[in-house]
């Protein structure tokens, strides 16, 4: 394996699995599936390449996997390496925030409890981030479905 | 006003003719009416808008304020940053859930008499974003405040919105006497 981080990345406890991917085909080229816990340790080590977050986001595989996916995404532009990782929470547990440091992750994974309900271990401020206050369920869920019960009554005027 | 107009200078002195051959000159000279009449024809030409954009349409709102549409023109295009001092509302762009509470709330702090504009397909019913079990959108301005002048399009052209205000000056004008 070449690239200036990836040996640190698979060394690293909680990181199970490491691939080499096509950069062409898949648009990023390494891989890697870890435990949602060692997410801060993961994202210390990028932090420290010199590499930023470029995206965290979730997705509902629980017909597959029985659990949901958080997906991020680090990048160097001076290195042209991007990496992707997978992390699996299980449906009422909670993934760990890495916005201690990267900053700009408090947002995303307000986004992602929001959306799917995922909460994370020790993020500062956890709220809805998109929907109003009094929604019910977490949309971006695959059986969110009809559980949102003011969907006919709205907001009425006086 | 028809029919409320006076033909009146009562001991007018006329040179060089009857008072009933000058007025035929000149026409009315006094107006009776009521006050309010007087008010609405004021406030249908000096619109104050609530500066309050929600999305794209709320570009097109910015080009009629611009040079090249200039709502000072029919004298709406006095934008005021607080809805103390705004007296319509153009509700320009798609109305989230979220956006609903501060939009009542604006609505609720501008002084009567005001009027609210609905701009554009979202604020009249949802638009491109109306789709059975959606969760994130108010289907219609209409569901919040009350709508004067409905401006259809995604989004309206300027002159759109430029007829949209003329409308509402009409609407204005007619007061009590606005039908449909």
């Amino acid at each position: 394996m070449t690239g200036v981080i990836s040996e640190q990345i698979t060394a690293c406890a909680g990181v199970m699995e490491s691939t080499e991917v096509g950069y062409a085909a898949r648009g990023y080229h390494f891989m890697h599936r870890a435990e949602a816990g060692s997410m801060p340790t993961v994202a210390t080590l990028f932090c420290a390449g010199g590499f930023h977050l470029e995206m965290l986001t979730c997705v509902d595989v629980r017909e597959e996997t029985g659990a949901f996916r958080l997906v991020y995404q680090f990048n160097k532009y001076e290195a042209h390496e991007r990496h992707l990782i997978h992390a699996e929470v299980q449906p009422g547990a909670k993934g760990t925030s890495i916005s201690g440091v990267f900053a700009g992750a408090d947002w995303y994974e307000r986004e992602v409890f929001d959306m799917y309900g995922v909460d994370f271990e020790g993020h500062p401020d956890m709220k809805r981030i998109l929907m109003d206050e009094d929604c019910v369920g977490h949309p971006l869920r695959k059986d969110f479905a009809d559980q949102d019960s003011r969907r006919e009554e709205m907001v009425s005027g006086e | 006003m028809a029919g409320e107009e006076l033909h009146a200078i009562e001991g007018a002195d006329a040179p060089g003719g009857s008072t009933e051959g000058l007025l035929r000159q000149v026409g009315p000279l006094v107006h009776i009416n009521t006050l309010e009449t007087l008010l609405n024809h004021a406030r249908a030409r000096s619109l104050w808008p609530l500066t309050f954009g929600l999305a794209c349409c709320a570009i097109e709102m910015m080009a009629v304020g611009a040079a090249r549409f200039d709502l000072d023109r029919i004298g709406a295009g006095v934008f005021r940053p607080s809805a103390r001092q705004a007296d319509v509302m153009i509700l320009a762009g798609t109305i989230s859930r979220k956006m609903a509470t501060p939009i009542k709330t604006l609505w609720d702090q501008m002084p009567s008499p005001k009027w609210a504009i609905a701009m554009g397909g979202c604020t009249i019913d949802g638009g491109p974003f109306k789709y059975p079990g959606q969760y994130a959108i108010v289907e219609g301005a209409d569901r919040i405040v009350p709508v004067d002048v409905y401006v259809p399009g995604c989004p309206p052209r300027p002159e759109a919105l430029y007829a949209a205000l003329l409308k509402l000056g009409e609407k204005i004008k007619a007061g009590d006497k606005f039908k449909g």
